[in-house]
Parts: structure tokens; sequence; C-alpha cells
């Protein structure tokens, strides 16, 4: 009859394509996934921070973007430690230096994003506006 | 091109879910083409053209991280060195940097670009199992200063995936790309890395520049990388982004040249005490994730830019070989042109044809070629076409009414009736000139020709669909006509107006009722019977064009469908001799590449058109895209001027990119996935306007003119 060339009589080609079909799809929708993973951001990371007791050899300064240098923390910290003048929000209305707060810098937890040398840069405040 | 009628099967609908799969896959390649395009765009270097404002407050050590929102800095103790190396991994020197670094048992730090790490990862895992640092120099060399911030955020996760995913470790260390030394840093670049460290990384900056990049001589590089006094210093230097030469010289200089002043070399994590911890099982797959996904980008890539070249070699050859063909057809010496005046019997095949049925028998029985016999097959009209016939009561013209069979069964019943030798075959839509038929039948002279072409022309150009057509008609159909010519391997004498022998015919046995596209099936069976075809390019015949995009699609939809039947059904002629032979190894080739395989890659060649838009200069694709498109307009004019045509439709020409051209290539994907499918294809039928009969008068008027 006519038109019956290409014709799929028995429907069995059409079966396989439709598998076929759906494999492709499923490849190309894997494909994209790869895109999707691969563009999501991992975490923060969960860094150590530069430590306060290990690696950093003497010496080594420590400096802020802020008004103008401060002095360097008390020696205590053998790793030399770090300073923080912020920028923007004064200091002033802070309370004054928390002795234990060099020291609690090594306790700092597993994760963050240095949040936890924040108590470091306190004792500096006090020390800023001396200077 | 068949033009008819035939509401006899029931089918299946047409297959639709493949546009489904179409569609993500167009999607997937433009994703895969532009993460390719963008993760090519990285440069290297360091340091910016030009002169760069410095902040009010400079950075003071090369070592900048996020503390609760404020910039914290460190410098390097007295007499240490901790060499770095940006723009890696590359596949050429980052492994002899390696080497040297090894011979001197010396470590670094290593700022990888992360589309690089991507395409290298087994570099970036000798570089950690060495013992050296990796850490990040973004994904594709950007300017963190000049980005937007969710580009910035971008650039660094991107990278954080790619050396978690080939290192099994995070990168908390990351380099800006055309960072300068902490003393420099403008107000942009302050704002940056507070915006890029506040994901938890720590940017490392340089002491001392060695601009190893610009490659000025061993020397200046290992003087350029010896701290003053002693002091200790973080150096920048390249493995990457170039010819790094000099850089591994200098290197192999310069460490013991230190190591002689008393310097210790250390990796930035362990100056500042910030080893790398490892990724999680998520961070390695993400990264792995986007490796393949760059893999799969890069692969497209190279495939589309191979299949595009293949697709324009032959698309401009097809255009060059065609003019040279119709200039070679058009200067030929033709035959005597009133040589032959035999007895013609037209045969018009008519499905409810009211609107044109009129026009067409009186522009048939007015030409010059005497002893014209007019045979209306009705094929049971339903909007009384055979009455209208009738009732013009013209000496000459017969009706006979069939019920409803198809046009190819209407047409072999007019073949019966006719008493003719030579029989045209018309379109009922269909208006000739007054010398079409006449001219039709010249090259019956030649004993050998059993069938002949004429030229089909759109009537209705009014419209830009219309226009678009016309030119197609012209450019595609009468160069290709004429190519076919001169090869002697015409596939297809359109139904509107073509002229047989009855001895062809009937070798032929008669006309085929099998396939779609029964114009093309009779001639290709033509050929294989021996028969010569010839091409009467001043028959012309005036057509009606699908005025509507659902009409035209329809109707491309059965040629399509209707000419890959052909094919298929006329494989054999490939390894025949003699005409079939001709067609088989010809014309069928050249239907392949061009109406089907050409048809089915282009909606990928314009995915990377749009690619070519967002990442390839503007000049190179304008200048690209003009020099096709002039191209193409010349030969079109080329073909316009042949044909005795005004070039004023040209200037449509351009806009056929858009819409026509997708729609003849969507249409041929249909007719593709319909036929390996296996479904069984609706006759559609064009509803008829009136448009061809609209042109008698005219035609009339201007008879000579053409």
């Amino acid at each position: 009859m006519s038109a019956d060339i290409f014709v799929d009589r028995t429907g069995r080609r059409r079966r396989v394509l439709r598998w076929l079909a759906v494999a492709a799809a499923a490849a190309l929708v894997g494909a994209l996934g790869l895109l999707v993973a691969g563009l999501v951001a991992g975490a923060p990371l969960p860094l150590s921070g530069w430590s306060d007791h290990d690696a950093v050899p003497p010496g080594s300064e420590s400096a802020v973007i802020g008004p103008a240098p401060t002095p360097a923390a008390p020696p205590a910290s053998p790793g030399g430690p770090s300073t923080a003048v912020p920028p923007a929000t004064t200091p002033g209305a802070r309370p004054a230096a928390n002795p234990s707060a060099t020291a609690s810098s090594s306790v700092r937890p597993g994760r963050g994003n240095g949040r936890e040398n924040r108590p470091t840069a306190k004792p500096s405040h006090p020390q800023h506006k001396a200077g | 091109m068949p033009a008819g009628h035939r509401p006899r099967h029931v089918a299946r609908r047409d297959p639709r879910a493949h546009w489904v799969l179409f569609a993500l896959g167009l999607l997937v390649l433009l994703a895969g083409l532009a993460f390719d395009g963008y993760a090519r765009g990285g440069g290297g270097g360091s340091g910016r053209p030009g002169l760069a404002t410095s902040a009010a407050t400079p950075l003071s050590g090369p070592f900048v991280r996020a503390d609760a929102g404020d910039l914290v800095t460190r410098t390097l103790p007295a007499r240490t060195i901790a060499l770095t190396f940006d723009d890696g991994p590359d596949p050429l020197w980052t492994p002899q940097v390696l080497d040297v670094l090894r011979r001197h048992k010396v470590p670094a730090t290593f700022f990888a670009v992360g589309s690089r790490v991507d395409a290298e990862p087994a570099l970036a895992r000798r570089i950690v199992a060495e013992g050296h640092d990796l850490g990040s120099h973004t994904f594709t060399h950007a300017d963190l200063s000049a980005a937007a911030p969710w580009r910035r955020h971008l650039e660094l996760a991107l990278t954080r995936n790619a050396i978690a995913g080939a290192t099994g470790r995070q990168a908390p260390l990351f380099r800006p790309p055309f960072s300068s030394r902490p003393g420099d840093v403008t107000p942009a670049d302050v704002a940056a890395l507070r915006d890029a460290t506040g994901q938890g990384q720590i940017a490392v900056l340089a002491d001392l520049d060695t601009n190893d990049w610009r490659r000025p001589g061993v020397d200046a590089i290992v003087r350029a990388a010896t701290p003053a006094r002693g002091a200790g210093a973080v150096l920048l230097m390249h493995d990457g982004g170039g010819d790094r030469s000099e850089t591994v010289a200098a290197l192999d200089r310069l460490i013991p040249l230190l190591q002689d002043q008393g310097y210790r070399f250390t990796t930035v994590s362990a100056a500042l005490g910030v080893p790398a911890p490892a990724a999680s099982g998520v961070d390695r797959l993400r990264g792995t994730a986007l490796r393949w996904f760059q893999a799969l980008g890069a692969g497209l890539t190279t495939v589309m830019s191979a299949l595009l070249a293949v697709a324009l070699v032959l698309g401009v050859g097809r255009l060059v070989f065609q003019a040279g063909c119709a200039w070679w057809h058009a200067r030929r010496r033709r035959p005597p042109s009133r040589g032959v005046w035999a007895p013609v019997s037209v045969i018009v095949p008519a499905f409810n044809e009211a609107a044109n049925i009129r026009a067409t028998v009186m522009s048939l029985i007015g030409g010059d070629h005497p002893a014209v016999e007019v045979i209306v097959v009705d094929d049971g009209s339903t909007d009384g076409t055979a009455d209208i016939v009738e009732r013009l009561g013209l000496p000459g013209v017969r009706v006979v009414r069939q019920r409803n069979a198809g046009k190819p069964a209407a047409l072999n019943t007019g073949i019966r009736y006719a008493r003719a030798d030579l029989l045209v075959l018309v379109d009922g839509d269909t208006v000739f000139q007054p010398d079409t038929i006449h001219r039709l039948v010249q090259p019956f002279a030649d004993p050998r020709v059993g069938a002949v072409s004429g030229n089909a022309k759109v009537a209705n150009r009014r419209r830009l669909l219309g226009r678009w057509q016309h030119l197609e008609y012209v450019i595609g159909f009468n160069l290709d006509r004429r190519m076919y010519a001169v090869l002697r391997c015409m596939p297809t004498i359109p139904g509107a107006v073509g002229a047989f022998r009855r001895a062809a015919l009937r070798d032929a046995g008669g006309v085929p009722g099998d396939t779609l596209a029964e114009d093309t099936d009779l001639t290709m069976a033509l050929h294989r019977t021996g028969w010569e075809i010839a091409y009467a390019e001043r028959a012309i015949a005036w057509t009606e064009a699908p005025a509507t995009l659902r009409q035209l699609w329809r109707q491309r939809y059965r040629w399509g469908y209707g000419t890959m039947q052909a094919m298929w059904k006329h494989r054999a002629a490939l390894r025949e001799r003699g005409p079939g032979g001709r067609l088989g190894r010809r014309a069928l080739p050249y239907l392949v590449i061009f109406q089907v395989l050409l048809p089915l890659t282009a909606p990928a060649v314009d995915v990377f058109a749009v690619y070519g838009l967002l990442f390839l200069p503007a000049y190179q694709l304008a200048a690209g895209w003009l020099l096709l498109l002039l191209l193409q307009a010349v030969t079109a004019g080329f073909a316009l001027r042949l044909d005795g045509e005004s070039l004023r439709p040209l200037w449509s020409l351009p806009f056929q990119q858009v819409l026509y051209r997708q729609v003849m290539y969507l249409v041929v994907v249909q007719a593709a996935v319909t036929a390996v499918l296996g479904s069984r294809l609706r006759w559609h039928r064009m509803a008829r306007t009136g448009a061809a009969a609209a042109l008698v008068p005219n035609i009339y008027q201007d008879r000579g003119h053409v």
C-alpha cells in the first residue's frame, strides 16, 4: 500500500526507539546535572585560621587595614599575633580588652571564616586607641 | 514538488516527544559550548596595564584574610622565601618547574587556574603529592576587582570545586589574578579582597613580582627575585600561560643563590600554619562533575568546530558548483526552439480545486501549441470542481470523475484516457503561460529524453513568506535543476509542470503510489528505466505557494518525508549503470547531504551562532556572517538574472535567516523522526485561495516579456 515505506508495522522499532530516547534524555539530563553540581559552591572553608600556636616563624609582622598600623599583640602568642582594626566600625564602644581573649583563640572551633580569631583582635583596640 | 490530495489514511498522530529530546540536546549543547567558552576565556600574567591609583590605606603584608569583615594581613619572617607560581598547571612548564623544585628539595606554592586544573588534574595531583601547596587563582584568571560579586563567588567556588575534585583537598589559599604587591592595591582591589575572603579563603599577594611572564631574561628574573637586606618575601613567578623557559632557568639559579644567603624556603600554608583540609566527599563529587562537564564542553566545541568547517566547505562549494553549472547550462546551445509539434495531452488531477481550476484550464487551452487536449480528473471533489470545468464547455477539455483514490491514481486514470503520446502533468492549482506547453515539449526532439521538467514559479509573492519561497524556488530549484541537467541526474520533475513520453511512463509502470512524493518517485523510476530527463527552464508554470507557516510546514513535511521515502525506495540505483547509476551516485548523495544531513545539523549550527554572539569577537562574527550573506546574495542575484526576475526581493534574504531557515530545518527533523519511528504520515492538503488564478490576466498581458 502507499506510504508504507518506513512504516513500522510491528511496532517493535518504535518500542526500541522509545527506550533509546529515554536513555538519551537521561544522559542529557545527567549532563545538565553535572553542570549544576559543578556550579554549586561548597560551604565556607572550615579554616583553622592562621594559628597562634604553630608554624608561623617568629618575626612575622602583623598589620591591619585601618588608620594606622598597630604594634603587635603580646608576644605570648608564639605565632606572631595578628591584629585588626575595623576601619568602619569604631571600636570605641567596645569593652576593654579581655585578657583571656588571646588564649581563647587557640581553642577556637573547627570551622568558621575566621571569626574565631575575633578575640585576638579585641585586645588591640585599646592599644590602638592608646596609640 | 508533489502537491496533492489523499485523505485516505487514518494515521497515528505525528510524533512529538522527540522535540523534548531535541530541546534538551540543544540546551546541553549550548551549555557545554558556553561553559567551554567561559573556561577558555582566561588570560595570564600579573599586573594591569596602565596606572592604577593606590588605595588610601594600602595593605601592609602579602597575606590577607577577613576577620569579622576586616582585612587582617601578615608578612613572612626575615630570611624566608615563599616561591609562588601562577597561571598553571601547564602540561609543558609545570613539570619542569616541579623537577627543579624536587632537585633542590624546595617547597613552593602553586596558584592554579581552575579551568586548567580541570584540564590537567594529574598535574594538580602531582603538585600536591610532591609536598607543594595548591591554591586558587580563580577559574578563568578573572580580574576579581572588576568582576561583579556573583562572578567573584563563581570564580572562587568553581576553582575550589576543581581543586577538591582533582586533589581531594580544599584550597584555603587564593591569589587574585592581576594582583599587585600589598602596597599597590587599589580601592577596588580592597573591596574585592574583602568580598572574596569572606568565604574563609586567605588571599596571597606577593612581595616581589619577578615579571617573568614578560620574559625579561634569566638574569633580570633572578635579580628581581632577590629580596633586599635579608627580608622575607613572597616571590611571584609563573608556571603557565606562555613560554616559561626563562622561569625554569632562573629558578635553577635562584634557589642555590638564596640558600647561600641563608634563606629558608617555605610553602604559604606552612608559613601561616593553615594546612589545606581534606575535601569532603560531596566537594570531591562536585569537582569531578565540574571536570566532566568541562571535558564534555571541550569535546562539543571540537565537534562543532569540525562540523561547522565541513558545513561551510560543503555549503560554499555547493553554491560555487551550482553557479558554475547554471552558467554553463545557460550558455549551452539550445535545440531548435520550435521543432516539436506533436499532439499533447494535458492531465490535471484535481481534488477540491474550485478556487483555481478554471484559471488552470483556461491557461492550458489558450496556448501556442496546437493539438492540445486537456483531461481534468476529478478525484472525488466535494466542492464541485468537475462541474465548474464542465460548465465551461470548452472544446478539447474532458472531465473524468473517479471516487477519491489519491493523486497518483488520478494521474494514472488520466494517462489511460489520454490520446496523445506526449503527456503533460499539471497540478490543479497551477497556471501555465501561453508558451509553456510548447516550450516544455521541445526537448523531446531528442529521442533519448523520456521526460522534461518545467520551471515552477511562485505566483503569490507579495507577502514576506511568499517572497521567501519565491527566492527559494528561483535559487534552490532553478540552480539545482540546471545543475542536475548538466549532470544528467534530475531527481524530481515537479508535479506542477512536467512532460512525459507515454512509453517512458509505461516503462516506469505509471505513476507510483507508494511514496508521498510521487513526482520524485516517478522521476527516479524513469532514470532507472534508462530515460534521460531534460530541463526546460523557459517553460514556466505559476503555482500557489503556501501562504501561512502552518501550510508551509505541512507541505514541506510531506516533501521531506516523501523524498526520503523515494530515495530509500530507489537506493539500489547506487549500484546501477547508465542513467540509474547517475541518479544513484550523483543525485542521491547530493540529496542526502544537502536535504537531509545538513538540515539535521543546522540547529546545532544556530546554537553555535548563539555561542558566537556570547564569546566570539563581534567583528569576527559579523565579518563571517556578512561574507556568507554576500555569497548567498550574489548567487541569488545570479539565479534571479538567469530567470529574468527582478533583483528587488533580495532585500528579504537576510531576514530568511530567522524563522524561514529554522522552519526549513525543523521540518526535516520532523520528517526524519517520522521516518525513523515508522509512523504513518497523514496526507495534508493545502487550502487554495486562488492566488495563481488571479495571475492569469497578467500573464496574457505580459507574454513575451518573461
